[in-house]
């Protein structure tokens, strides 16, 4: 339920999403996005980050990483608040921060 | 020219900058204004000429000025402009002037958004745009000229103030966040910001078909620019829980905000950040942003360059267009988010009020501005304008002396030190004769009769004869000065007294009282206030150059050597009268500084009402060689005050007064500086003050004649003189007592 949603809310637009986490839910979003899943060996960033640890340091990074005006989905087990630059984190780049609930699938 | 001829160049400018006086941020700037002009005047652009005009710049922290500028005429594919207003953003302006997080340009910074104005030139290869045509300029610093790419321009409608087109930026802006939020027409929108953004967001919402609208705003004052969108108002604090919003667009700018952003939105929904958070935000409601499905978008002007890039068609110019038909047409009322109209000059104390929050919306008028000042074309090469250096007010402008009247006949009482100074004083003014002349030592009257003039009588009842003069000049030790005040008043003349009044507020209140008594004009003379420099200071604070009064510094320095005291400065007449303090009064406080205390009252227009002194004397004399007065002003400005007799190689003293707009130091250098925009002066910048050479004590004898003559108060009151002496009293009182005084108790109890 996690990752479907989790790939849905990127949108059906043809863009490369990265996937942060090795868990099963990362694993089933990687094997859901199939031909869209970032190469790690791309030289351009990935249009899409999909952030399944739950950490808010990795969700920090996944908004460092994405391209500008790119979309991060949070879709992990999240703590109830996070301190976040949301000037340089998302604000000024233009990205979009994507909650989808974490459902233990 | 190669890199070595290049450096060569910078080197030379750079000494000529620095014998020019200019140093730090002002040297930054004046050699980027050398290099844009040798940009201009050496680089291909030489053929098409340039404009000059003048630019708002922060050279550092806290400071604000117009400087001059000079830009080449539209070249291919750009467009030259007259800009008549450009709008403040007040957010990001106030975020930059304050230096908050994320808001911190590097220094000397150019700060400026948007504005509009009249072309005045196009490139050759511009299609659509012509000379005279008003235009709309995103993306535009502060300036009163500019030249940018055509296509930023956009046509203002007929019937579009130029104030109103010059939001174009602003409404960019708003319009982005809008179009970021995907709203849709049917949905609630809530905008969290009662600024010029938040207030176009919502009217732009509206525009976008939203049904539903919600301002939040922090003061009930935005909640007109809210009714008209159409929106319903809330306070923040006041809960929005139940707003479930479709799409909520922060623009506030609180790096908080975003979690009453989050409660106002529905689940599902969008929250855009509009406003650019000056902070980081410590609260995240990260699990509530999952768990509710909804998304935050981040809409800073920035991204939509990025987009630009991206896309074929120009998104800037879509909105610009879209913003100013909607005004044109009607559609979209932005009357009310203009703001202030401020003169440019005055753009540093605006961006204080901004800093402060007594400004929030407000525009740049540069037509305010004298059209010289603000477009010059320039089509012969000729030398950099630099940035200003300091620059001159007028000598001051003095009525015409009326001498058709007969001269005020004067006798001079005492030819000593001052005495003879005071003798000339009258034989040069043009409405006073000099007629009698008497000294307790006859040598000293016949010596200036020698000098200037007038008949020597042995006694002071043929000095104060009323039917040979009218007037008569007192120049004798301090301790005199009272009762001869009261024996020329008997005898019915009028009195000019050497300052100070008397001795002590007792014997001036008496004095005062005999002169009152007669019916005759008592002034006391204190002819600095006739110095070119006062004098024109005066005129311009009476205009508000300084604003509120707020302290004054003041240095005296002498070294008075010891022949001083036994025979003053010349040793014409050998007294020891400057030893006594019963017979002076006092030393450097009220042989020096009276003078000084008057100009303070009579350049900030207020009275001295507490002191707190400490001094210091010579042994073997009974007067102060040195004393320090802590003073406090009716208005609550302070002061201090500081006299020496006794400064070994008698450095430059200081005088200097300040208010909350301006600066006036009449001492080392006469010179002003204001935030006001006042004519003759440049605003934000010292300008010197007139040195010129002036007479003061004929001036000042001058003047008390020709108001006698019209049976007048004269400049200097015998109010004044008995002021001064209560301060005199009060800071004498303090330095015997150890503590402060009041000036009204000594007044009270004189």
């Amino acid at each position: 339920m996690s990752a479907a949603a989790a790939v849905a809310a990127i949108g059906p637009a043809p863009v490369l999403v990265d996937v942060v986490g090795s868990g099963r839910l990362g694993s089933e979003i990687r094997r859901l996005l199939g031909a869209r899943l970032w190469a790690t060996t791309s030289s351009e960033p990935p249009d899409a980050v999909i952030e399944t640890t739950g950490e808010t340091a990795a969700a920090v990074l996944a908004l460092e990483r994405v391209a500008p005006l790119g979309i991060v989905v949070l879709a992990g087990p999240s703590g109830a608040t996070g301190s976040l630059d949301l000037y340089t984190d998302l604000h000024v780049r233009g990205l979009v921060l994507v909650g989808v609930p974490f459902e233990d699938e | 020219m190669t890199g070595g001829a290049k450096r060569l160049a910078g080197r030379a400018v750079d000494a000529a900058l620095t014998r020019g006086g200019y140093s730090g941020p002002g040297l930054t700037l004046a050699r980027r204004s050398v290099r844009d002009w040798a940009r201009v005047r050496l680089g291909p652009q030489l053929l098409r000429g340039s404009v000059a005009g003048l630019a708002v710049a922060i050279p550092r922290p806290g400071r604000a000025e117009l400087i001059p500028i000079e830009v080449p005429l539209a070249g291919s594919g750009e467009v030259t402009v007259e800009v008549l207003a450009s709008a403040i953003s007040p957010g990001t302006e106030r975020a930059q002037w304050l230096r908050l997080p994320n808001a911190q340009p590097l220094l000397p910074f150019r700060p400026g958004y948007s504005g509009a104005g009249r072309v005045i030139a196009v490139g050759d290869d511009v299609a659509g745009l012509s000379p005279g045509e008003l235009v709309a300029v995103p993306r535009l610093p502060h300036s009163s000229v500019a030249t940018f790419p055509a296509a930023w321009a956009a046509s203002v409608p007929e019937g579009v103030a130029l104030e109103q087109a010059a939001l174009v930026y602003l409404a960019i802006i708003s319009g982005y966040g809008v179009r970021r939020g995907d709203v849709s027409p049917g949905d609630a929108v809530c905008v969290l910001g009662g600024g010029p953004i938040g207030a176009l967001a919502l009217r732009l919402a509206r525009e976008a078909g939203a049904a539903r609208l919600i301002g939040v705003g922090r003061s009930t004052r935005h909640e007109a620019a809210a009714a008209l969108a159409g929106a319903e108002f809330r306070l923040v604090g006041a809960g929005l829980t139940d707003v479930a919003a479709d799409v909520v667009i922060d623009a506030t700018g609180d790096p908080e905000a975003v979690g009453a952003a989050v409660s106002a939105v529905r689940d599902g929904g969008t929250v855009v950040l509009l406003g650019s958070p000056r902070g980081v935000s410590s609260a995240v409601p990260v699990r509530e942003v999952q768990e509710r499905r909804l998304r935050l978008v981040g809409a800073h002007v920035s991204a939509l360059a990025t987009e630009a890039k991206r896309a074929d068609g120009d998104p800037f110019g879509a909105l610009a267009h879209a913003f100013l038909a909607a005004v044109g047409d009607g559609r979209l009322p932005v009357a009310d988010l203009v703001g202030e109209s401020i003169d440019p000059r005055e753009v540093g104390l605006m961006y204080r009020q901004l800093a402060e929050g007594t400004l929030t919306a407000a525009h740049l008028d540069w037509r305010r501005l004298p059209q010289d000042a603000r477009q010059r074309r320039r089509p012969t090469l000729r030398g950099p304008l630099l940035p200003n250096g300091p620059s001159s007010v007028g000598p001051p402008v003095r009525a015409p002396l009326d001498v058709s009247r007969s001269p005020l006949r004067f006798a001079v009482v005492g030819c000593g030190d001052i005495g003879f100074t005071n003798a000339r004083a009258v034989a040069r003014a043009q409405n006073a004769d000099l007629v009698l002349v008497q000294d307790a030592v006859p040598a000293l009257a016949h010596a200036a009769v020698a000098a200037h003039g007038g008949q020597v009588v042995a006694s002071l009842g043929e000095a104060l004869d009323p039917q040979r003069v009218d007037a008569v000049l007192l120049s004798v030790p301090h301790d005199l000065h009272a009762p001869l005040i009261a024996q020329a008043a008997d005898a019915g003349l009028h009195i000019v007294v050497e300052k100070p009044l008397a001795s002590d507020l007792p014997s001036a209140r008496a004095a005062v009282a005999a002169t009152d008594r007669a019916g005759v004009t008592l002034s006391v003379c204190f002819p600095y206030r006739y110095e070119a420099a006062p004098t024109a200071a005066r005129a311009l604070l009476t205009q508000g150059a300084l604003g509120a009064f707020r302290g004054a510094a003041l240095v005296f320095h002498a070294e008075k050597p010891p022949s001083y005291w036994q025979g003053g400065f010349s040793g014409r007449a050998t007294s020891d009268w400057r030893l006594s303090r019963e017979r002076a009064g006092g030393g450097v406080m009220i042989m020096n500084l009276t003078h000084h205390i008057d100009l303070l009252r009579y350049l900030s227009g207020c009275e001295v009402i507490e002191v707190s002194a400490a001094a210091r004397q010579e042994p073997g004399r009974q007067v102060e060689d040195e004393i320090a007065v802590s003073v406090r002003f009716e208005g609550g400005a302070v002061g201090t005050l500081l006299g020496s007799a006794s400064t070994r190689g008698v450095p430059q003293s200081r005088f200097e007064l300040w208010g909350d707009l301006g600066t006036l130091q009449l001492e080392p250098e006469a010179r002003l500086y204001s935030e006001r925009a006042l004519p003759g002066l440049v605003t934000g910048r010292w300008n010197a003050l007139p040195l010129d050479l002036v007479d003061e004590r004929t001036e000042y004898l001058e003047r008390f004649a020709a108001a006698v003559l019209r049976r007048q108060a004269p400049d200097v009151t015998a109010i004044d003189g008995l002021a001064v002496q209560a301060v005199v009293d009060a800071v004498y009182r303090s330095m015997d007592s150890g503590r402060p005084a009041l000036v009204e108790s000594v007044q009270a109890s004189a």
